[in-house]
């Protein structure tokens, strides 16, 4: 993390007005057209923010923590997030409301922060794999069949590609176990 | 036999057959080391997957616990309203540079000065002004005392025992005992008489207990039955959160102080 990134994300956890209107100024509109664009509205993008905005702050508050881009595209991630997950939880609420009743507003958040955390830690540890692992990773991810794979990345057969995303899985899997965080997080 | 990679992907992928899914099941449910293997690999499809969550669900796990603790501290609720400032002080500023540079704003401006002499004259004729500060937390409590869809009444002697029940939840409702009350609600159904009326009574008490979600979930659910009941306290919930923006989309927010909330 760059000198700069690290004084911003330490004054914004102090949690000035006058900072995060700054911050708002800068970074709202680019939120607000992602999540408009994404099926949500205005209101939606300024709850998303604010939610995101504490969502940092706490976490700041609680362990330091280093980002290694700018803190615009971090925070920007964090509220991408924060968007899929709400369109995701409507999803579940239709199908299991009874399983999300004892969810209270302050559970929630706490949840929304441990899985930005998981977030982080796996697609920290992807960008550590080989360019082309990385790629196959990201289309396996994205479920997207091993036929098309095999096509766009110019295999012989579905099979090498499947023994293929089963050795670069692996070392993901193995990256992410070695981390301390893991251990923190793998049963949440 | 099948390899564990294959296996576990085939029922992340939901293609396993009935006998398989059954057997996989079972050996989740006896091997850590086998459930933990499948809990990594389906969290890392959710979370890198884009189109899907991982979505975490032990609250009591330390972390969990840590956080919210801290979320729930006096500092962090000052972060929350000062998070909440900056954002109207945002909206403000929006709209005054909007405003700014509208080229019929600036005919407004001159026009604004000419009324300018017009309003100091009319102020020697008022003796006292309209403020343009409205406390909507008042005008929001009058709105909620007046119960609406909660005037169910059970006349003595009464053999309807959801009827009964509804009011013995009512009562504790309004005794502030809100767990109970959705408890003892829990039993009923969509086929259950009264129902309504017990989407009501869960909705509220899960918003007095703070879980906001599953309280405007439930409303969305008595919508079917009550739109108009719904739709009401959807804007106060909005309102009690200071959300004016989602308040206005179900009920007319009162632009001076002796104006009442009204239902859109």
């Amino acid at each position: 993390m760059t000198s700069t990134q690290n004084d911003f994300l330490s004054t914004l956890s102090k949690g000035k007005e006058e900072d995060i209107l700054v911050f708002y100024q800068k970074v709202f509109p680019k939120v607000s057209r992602f999540i408009v664009s994404n099926n949500g509205r205005v209101s939606d993008a300024e709850d998303i923010f604010q939610k995101a905005l504490l969502q940092v702050i706490v976490r700041y508050r609680k362990e330091p923590f280093a980002i290694k881009t700018s803190f615009e595209n971090y925070f920007f991630t964090v509220c991408r997030n924060l968007w899929r997950r709400e369109l995701n939880s409507s999803k579940l609420k239709t199908h299991h409301l009874d399983t999300l009743e004892n969810i209270s507003d302050v559970e929630d958040s706490a949840f929304a922060i441990v899985e930005q955390e998981r977030y982080e830690l796996f697609s920290e540890k992807l960008a550590l794999l080989s360019e082309n692992c990385g790629n196959l990773l990201s289309l396996f991810f994205k479920r997207t069949p091993y036929v098309t794979i095999m096509q766009k990345m110019g295999y012989n057969s579905e099979n090498v590609v499947r023994q293929r995303i089963f050795k670069c899985k692996k070392r993901l899997i193995e990256l992410i176990k070695k981390d301390h965080r893991y251990d923190d997080l793998k049963d949440i | 036999m099948m390899e564990d990679n294959i296996l576990i992907e085939q029922y992340l992928k939901g293609t396993l057959t009935d006998a398989q899914k059954t057997a996989f099941l079972k050996r989740l449910e006896s091997n850590a080391v086998f459930k933990a293997q499948v809990q990594l690999e389906e969290q890392m499809l959710a979370a890198l997957g884009e189109t899907h969550w991982s979505f975490a669900n032990n609250t009591s796990h330390a972390r969990v616990e840590a956080y919210k603790q801290l979320l729930e501290s006096e500092e962090t609720q000052l972060v929350k309203s000062t998070i909440a400032n900056a954002h109207e002080a945002y909206k403000i500023s929006q709209e005054n540079k909007s405003k700014a540079t509208n080229p019929i704003f600036k005919l407004r401006i001159v026009a604004s000065i000419a009324a300018i002499f017009m309003i100091l004259i009319s102020i020697f004729w008022f003796f006292s002004t309209d403020t343009n500060t409205i406390d909507y937390k008042a005008i929001a409590t009058k709105a909620w005392k007046k119960d609406v869809g909660l005037d169910f009444t059970v006349r003595n002697g009464t053999v309807d025992s959801t009827k009964v029940n509804l009011a013995k939840a009512l009562q504790l409702y309004k005794n502030k005992e809100y767990s109970q009350a959705i408890a003892s609600l829990q039993k009923y159904s969509n086929t259950s008489s009264h129902y309504k009326d017990i989407l009501v009574v869960r909705a509220l008490s899960y918003h007095k207990l703070q879980k906001t979600s599953v309280a405007l979930q439930t409303l969305d659910s008595l919508r079917a039955y009550t739109p108009r009941i719904s739709q009401w306290y959807k804007g106060l919930i909005y309102l009690e959160k200071n959300k004016l923006e989602k308040a206005a989309l179900y009920i007319h927010i009162p632009t001076k102080e002796n104006q009442e909330i009204k239902l859109k």
